[in-house]
Parts: C-alpha cells; sequence; structure tokens
C-alpha cells in the first residue's frame, strides 16, 4: 500500500493531527466529522495505514467487518441509522462522517470526537494545496508558462473537490489561445443557436466581455470608447444593456 | 449479662468517632477518624460539636453535608455525659456499590498520563484559558477501559469550559486503599480544579465512573476521581 501523506499548515488541523498522534496507541474511539470533501479521510488514513476501511453505506460489509475485526476505519458513518445495534463497545472504531454537527447519541460512542475544519476555514492549506495541484495539473497538461492564478476565482464550496474543478477550469482559461477561444464559440454556438433573435442574444458572449475587461484595464468610459472606437453614448448604453456595474 | 466489648466495634467502625476535652483536646479518636486528625481538622470538629451539642447531657443527630478531602459526611451525633468530655460521632454518606463478579473486560494496561495528556488536547481545542498538569510520569502503567475512561474525562472537562484556570493532578493517594470486588487495590487520584465550573451534579459523570468503579466527588469547584490503580488482570 502507498504511503498516504497529510498536508495541513492550519493551527485549527494542528489540534486533531496532536490529539491523534498522542492516542494513535490508544485504544479509544474517535469520530471526525465535517464537510465532505475537507480532507478527514486522507488525515486517518495517514495515521492509520494498516486498518481496514469500509463504507458504512455498505451495511453487510460493515457488519462482517465488526465480527472480524478490533479495530477499522468506518466512513460515510453518518448514514448509520442505529449505531447501538452495531455493537462497537470493545472496538477501536475510528470513523469519518459528514455531520455538521454530530448529535448526542452519536457522542457517547466516541471518546474523541475531532471537527475537521473546511477549507475555507484554512486559507494558509488553500495557498499550499493551489500551489500543489497547479504544478500537478500544468504537468498533466503539458503546460510550460508560469501561470497566475487568482485564489478569489477558486470554488471553496465543496473543498477539495470544487477547489480541483475551479483550478482545473482557471488553468485552461488562463492558456487558451484566440483560436482556442473562437473554437469554443463555434462549439457552443453550433449546439445552441437557434430562435428568431440571436444575433443580439449570442452577440453578449462577446460584447459583455470585452466591456468589462475594457473598463477594468483602462478604468474610464471615455478612455474605453477611444480604445474600441465607438461614440461614447453607444457604449454606455452598451454598459446598460448588458447591466454592467 | 452482655459479655461483648463494645469498644472494639467503636474503634473499628467505618465512621469516625472523636472525643474532645473541654478545652479542645483530642482525647480519643478511633481508626476511621485518623485521616481527619491526620487533615489537622480536629479544631473545626470541635467547633462543630460545641454548635451542634445538646443543651444538657445527652446527644443530639442533626443531619448536615460535611466535605473533608474526599470524605463526605450526611450527619452527625454530639454526645457528652459530663462537662469534661465532648464526642462527636459522624456518618459517612454510601457511595455507589460496585458489583461482585467484576469482568476486567476491555481493560488493557496503560500509560494514564499518555491517556490523560491526549484527552487534555482535546480538551484545549475548546478551552483556551489557563492550564496546568501536575503529575507523576514514573507512575507504572495500570488497567483501565481506555475509551471508557476518555468519555469519563471529556464530561469532566467540558464541564470546565466556563473556567478561566483549570488545575489537574494526578497522583497516588497515600494511606487509603479501595476494595473493589473484595480485593484491595492502591488509589490513583486525579483532582480537576478549576475557578468555574458548570453544573455541580452530573448524572453522566456518575454513571461512567461507577462504569469504570471509579469513585467520582463532584464539587463546586473541582472533580475528584479515585480509581483502583489495578496493575494486572490476576
Amino acid at each position: 500500500m502507498d504511503k498516504i501523506n497529510f498536508f495541513s499548515h492550519s493551527p485549527l488541523v494542528d489540534g486533531i493531527v496532536k490529539g491523534l498522534t498522542l492516542s494513535k496507541s490508544l485504544f479509544v474511539s474517535t469520530i471526525i466529522y465535517g464537510e465532505p470533501h475537507s480532507g478527514k479521510l486522507t488525515l486517518v488514513r495517514s495515521f492509520f495505514p494498516k486498518s481496514y476501511i469500509v463504507d458504512a453505506n455498505n451495511l453487510e460489509r460493515l457488519k462482517q467487518a465488526l465480527e472480524s475485526h478490533d479495530e477499522l476505519i468506518i466512513y460515510n458513518f453518518e448514514v448509520i441509522q442505529s449505531v447501538d445495534m452495531l455493537g462497537l463497545e470493545n472496538k477501536r472504531i475510528i470513523a469519518i462522517a459528514n455531520y455538521e454537527t454530530p448529535p448526542p447519541s452519536i457522542e457517547m460512542h466516541f471518546a474523541f470526537i475531532y471537527r475537521m475544519p473546511p477549507l475555507r476555514e484554512r486559507i494558509e492549506d488553500v495557498y499550499y494545496f493551489l500551489e500543489m495541484f497547479l504544478k500537478e495539473f500544468k504537468n498533466d497538461l503539458m503546460i510550460e508558462e508560469s501561470v497566475k492564478i487568482d485564489i478569489d476565482h477558486l470554488d471553496l464550496s465543496q473543498n477539495f473537490k470544487s477547489l480541483k474543478i475551479s483550478l482545473h477550469r482557471e488553468l485552461i482559461k488562463k492558456t487558451l489561445s484566440a483560436q482556442d477561444i473562437e473554437e469554443i464559440l463555434y462549439d457552443y454556438l453550433y449546439k445552441n443557436l437557434e430562435g428568431k433573435n440571436g444575433y443580439r442574444e449570442y452577440l453578449v458572449l462577446y460584447e459583455k466581455p470585452l466591456i468589462e475587461a475594457g473598463l477594468k484595464k483602462f478604468k474610464s468610459q471615455l478612455k474605453l470608447s477611444e480604445i474600441l472606437g465607438v461614440n461614447r453614448n453607444t457604449l454606455r448604453k452598451k454598459i446598460h444593456e448588458h447591466d454592467i456595474d | 449479662m452482655i459479655l461483648t466489648d463494645f469498644r472494639f466495634l467503636v474503634e473499628n467502625n467505618n465512621n469516625p468517632l472523636l472525643v474532645f476535652s473541654s478545652g479542645g483536646k483530642v482525647k480519643y479518636f478511633n481508626d476511621s477518624a485518623e485521616l481527619l486528625v491526620g487533615m489537622h481538622l480536629s479544631h473545626e470538629l470541635f467547633k462543630l460539636a460545641v454548635t451542634y451539642a445538646p443543651q444538657n447531657f445527652g446527644s443530639r443527630t442533626v443531619h448536615i453535608d460535611l466535605t473533608y478531602g474526599t470524605d463526605t459526611f450526611c450527619s452527625i451525633t454530639v454526645f457528652y455525659e459530663n462537662e469534661d468530655e465532648l464526642c462527636i460521632y459522624l456518618y459517612r454518606k454510601s457511595h455507589a456499590s460496585f458489583s461482585k463478579n467484576w469482568v476486567l473486560d476491555g481493560y488493557s494496561p496503560t500509560d494514564i498520563n499518555l491517556l490523560l495528556e491526549a484527552n487534555i488536547e482535546l480538551f484545549k481545542m475548546k478551552y483556551t484559558n489557563k492550564l496546568t498538569l501536575f503529575t507523576d510520569y514514573s507512575l507504572p502503567k495500570l488497567q483501565i477501559q481506555q475509551n471508557s475512561f476518555s468519555l469519563l474525562l471529556r464530561s469532566i472537562f467540558d464541564q470546565c469550559l466556563v473556567a478561566t484556570r483549570v488545575d489537574i493532578t494526578l497522583k497516588v493517594k497515600i494511606g487509603e486503599m479501595m476494595i473493589v470486588d473484595d480485593k484491595r487495590y492502591p488509589i490513583l487520584m486525579l483532582i480537576v480544579d478549576a475557578d468555574k465550573k458548570s453544573d455541580e451534579s452530573n448524572p453522566v459523570i456518575e454513571k461512567l465512573a461507577s462504569k469504570n468503579h471509579i469513585l467520582a466527588y463532584i464539587r463546586e469547584y473541582s472533580l475528584i476521581l479515585d480509581i483502583p490503580y489495578i496493575m494486572s488482570k490476576d
């Protein structure tokens, strides 16, 4: 089995790591809860690489595992309806659950309860993983030039899952050529173009980013109207039409 | 005519008995009162006896909650039959009795300091005020149900979340033994002192303590555990 490493620079996660380090050799049950895709399973696997892992969604397999193992990692623990029926006494359970807050009935089964903070509460980690994933994705996509990613453009709503997806998108966007954009537009228009007012309806795909980028870059409608070679009133009309701030 | 010498029963009684001179000097104390005298409480006990003494010769029993160290009492009887001596007899509160045929299922040799430290780390994730730990790191391993004991510690520490200062002491209690299932064990004492803590009585703590064969004393500002120091399962 490959060695699993867990990285975090967050003081909030440090406490969990310290607690797990101390309790690793003790026969105590632990539950780590928090939002999905926040790194709970990776953390647990890095501490207990040899423990048997079972998904609570598969109840039959879970029951078999409980019969044959004294120590096991159970993930998706929140789906278990009646924990009392499982007979967790005298077993070392390391449970991973996507609870917001574990119910009190669950708390009494676990001596050690840790909350894994979501990525948006661990901004130090976001910077770290951004660098790590960026390197990995650039390698996959064979991108050689340097790319700067604005952290505000990344989606942390689903933790590592949305971070990776949004980073992929940002990376692709940053490296597109004019021809790529043309081809993307071509595919999009070919798929969606219909109705009676197509020209006006789809012109927004070009006009809106053009004006938004121009306003950000030149910071003045007067200057932008000169750059674009359009009348100031026409530009103002377009800004209003596309509801640009 | 009764031939039995009652003095033996008095001397070996589980409830403390002290006899004072009229000036407050201890003239006699039974085995059970030894610790109270050792704790320099004789003056306080004399004052208590004077306060609750009957107006005339004879005895008076008063229901009163008293706590000295880990000893708790529910009433006293003050008795005097002459001007020179005053007796006080203290009735111990009964503790939860531990079941017979104790099975050490799930008990394992444990480094109590490691277990305590892991629980303190968990507590420190929610409690950020002053905390001190005074312990003996050379304590030999003891048999304990690690998970259940940790649940007990968590419940105790949770009561101290409102505190601004928590002092934890772990030590072997000198001069006292604990009897569980007819076996005598030394006592490992855990004292958690806090300048503020939530509700005084806590059924969860009492239940978990009893499950672990531990005596729990819940006070206004402290929680004390008397843990049987079991070295081996034999």
